[in-house]
């Protein structure tokens, strides 16, 4: 049987920022369950150190209080799945340690490259994630990567859509075409980004519900859910407070047709936290749920 | 492995608007310093020609700002109208190594005092503004369990022979009185200030549970100073005494206890 039909069903989660601090704490009722990018909760000193990953041990506290009252997802940054040329597995086993301490049903991250080697050897940062080109090799590479990590962490591995904002030309597969097959023959799962997808139809002029029926939907097991604005020219993901109702038609359109949904995540980034307020993130949080219930 | 070269140059040009727009005049100077298949030349020539990569290249920089402009306030706020350039003339020497916060503001921080002791930033107060952001932050981000876990380990253990600075203590000196510089500054005044000028220092804690910055004294910070330089002269043994039950200093560890520290680390 498929990993992925075997996953409790969690509901309705949020993405954890210090916004929410208090919250997370005293209004557990509002969610079923709490996402972290876990990569925020210890600093990396960087491979070769005695003491690589130190924990911020605030955080840490704090975490542990949420996991001993609702389930725990890692959604983390530093994999650099579609890295070329890095390969750090002191970072797989380092979120191996992880899973196995807050014991998270599934884990993901992003499908996209940010660090890189210089000439020089040394790593750096490209300072944003890029999806990768969909193409044989890129797919071939990825391969291998999910099966290391599937084989380090006992849990299903899921990878995110990205958003892309200059179009990567002479593609040899599309988008969906792509993650059908990666999915496929790797048995990782999806975490749909839905406001990825409507910034790229909305900035790249595609429609979002062909996308979404060209994409084998029984392999998304999460969903996040975001609002954006304009700038520099482009519709961004920037985790701008509400979603737009865009975002919200795109919940209704997956959620009956994505057999194995286990969650659907609000995420904002915690600059916007003014535009929502406590009640706002409550809002959005029930909103997510009422269309679950609805279209489930 | 032409992908790995893509992925660099890609990441290069999102990281240099300049690069951008030459290669849109001129692409072969560029790009010929990459090992690029001619469909990935084309694709980056593609790419730099679309709006998008503009929006690339500004989230680069957002994205690179954010913990400088988070974790040093009241730096930034001092810098003002220098900010931009500082920042342009810091990334076009410092690559940027990793996503991690501390590293990050450290690497500026240290980069901003050179320009200071050079003479290429001549603002009155920002040497001091910057040395207590700097500490703060060492502070925020600093294991204190752990410390105060290792530290009852080392007196527990003999060996012990000097005195070093609380490894969760900082003192920063000042040449401004402080608490009407950090009210200035916490209300976003803008300088300059008019304010007492002497020395002064400020003793920032995190042994306790709150990162607390209290003043101290112009002697005990001077001893505070020199004793985190390694260079006090013979303390009485009652002031050792006092300091260290004050959680202001602890005794150095010896170096057989510091390898087996490391050791326990790996």
């Amino acid at each position: 049987m498929d990993l992925l039909e075997e996953l409790p069903t969690l509901g309705v989660g949020v993405m954890y920022n210090p916004a929410l601090f208090d919250f997370v704490c005293t209004d557990v009722d509002a969610f079923d369950y709490v996402e972290i990018t876990s990569d925020m909760f210890w600093t990396d000193h960087g491979r070769g150190c005695d003491l690589r990953f130190e924990e911020l041990e605030p955080w840490v506290d704090l975490l542990d209080r949420v996991a001993a009252r609702r389930p725990i997802i890692a959604h983390n940054i530093g994999l650099s799945i579609g890295s070329a040329e890095r390969h750090d597995p002191a970072y797989v086993e380092h979120l191996a340690l992880w899973h196995k301490r807050y014991r998270y049903p599934w884990h993901s991250d992003h499908l996209s490259f940010a660090q890189v080697r210089g000439p020089d050897g040394r790593d750096r940062n490209a300072g944003i994630a890029i999806p990768p080109p969909c193409d044989q090799e890129m797919l071939e590479l990825l391969l291998d990567r999910v099966a290391e990590v599937q084989g380090a962490i006992a849990a299903p591995f899921l990878l995110e859509n990205g958003v892309y904002y200059a179009v990567i030309p002479e593609q040899e597969m599309t988008e969906p075409e792509f993650l059908n097959e990666l999915t496929a023959r790797s048995g990782c799962g999806l975490l749909l980004d839905l406001h990825n997808l409507y910034a790229n139809a909305r900035n790249h002029q595609f429609e979002a519900v062909q996308y979404l029926d060209q994409l084998d939907l029984s392999r998304v097991v999460e969903v996040h859910i975001a609002g954006g604005n304009e700038f520099a020219g482009m519709y961004t993901d920037a985790h701008a407070g509400p979603c737009p109702k865009p975002v919200w038609d795109l919940l209704a359109y997956v959620v009956p047709r994505a057999a194995n949904l286990r969650g659907v995540t609000f995420e904002f980034h915690d600059s916007y936290f003014h535009t929502l307020g406590l009640s706002g993130v409550r809002d959005q949080l029930n909103r997510a749920r009422d269309i679950w219930m609805r279209h489930a | 492995m032409t992908a790995a070269a893509f992925q660099l140059a890609l990441a290069e040009l999102v990281a240099s608007p300049v690069q951008c727009l030459e290669i849109r005049e001129r692409p072969t100077p560029i790009l010929e310093r990459y090992d690029l298949s001619e469909r990935e030349k084309r694709r980056l020539v593609c790419m730099v020609r679309q709006p998008g990569m503009s929006t690339n290249c500004t989230l680069y920089r957002s994205n690179r700002v954010t913990p400088i402009y988070t974790l040093l306030q009241s730096t930034c706020f001092v810098l003002g109208d220098l900010l931009g350039p500082e920042l342009d003339e810091y990334w076009a020497h410092f690559d940027f190594d990793d996503l991690q916060f501390k590293q990050e503001i450290e690497r500026f921080g240290n980069f901003l005092k050179h320009r200071i002791a050079a003479g290429k930033l001549e603002i009155p107060i920002l040497a001091e503004v910057l040395d207590f952001d700097l500490a703060w932050n060492a502070l925020r981000f600093s294991p204190r369990r752990r410390i105060l876990r290792e530290l009852a380990l080392a007196q527990a253990c003999s060996g012990v022979q000097e005195l070093r600075l609380h490894p969760l203590v900082r003192v920063v000196r000042l040449r401004h009185e402080p608490h009407e510089l950090l009210r200035r500054l916490a209300e976003r005044l803008a300088p300059p200030y008019d304010l007492a000028q002497g020395e002064f220092f400020l003793l920032l804690s995190a042994v306790d549970e709150a990162l607390l910055a209290t003043p101290i004294d112009a002697p005990l910070g001077r001893l505070l100073l020199a004793i985190d330089a390694g260079v006090a002269s013979e303390i009485a043994y009652r002031d050792c005494v006092l300091l260290l039950q004050a959680a202001l200093v602890v005794a150095r560890e010896s170096s057989r206890l510091a390898s087996r520290r490391a050791t326990t680390h790996r």
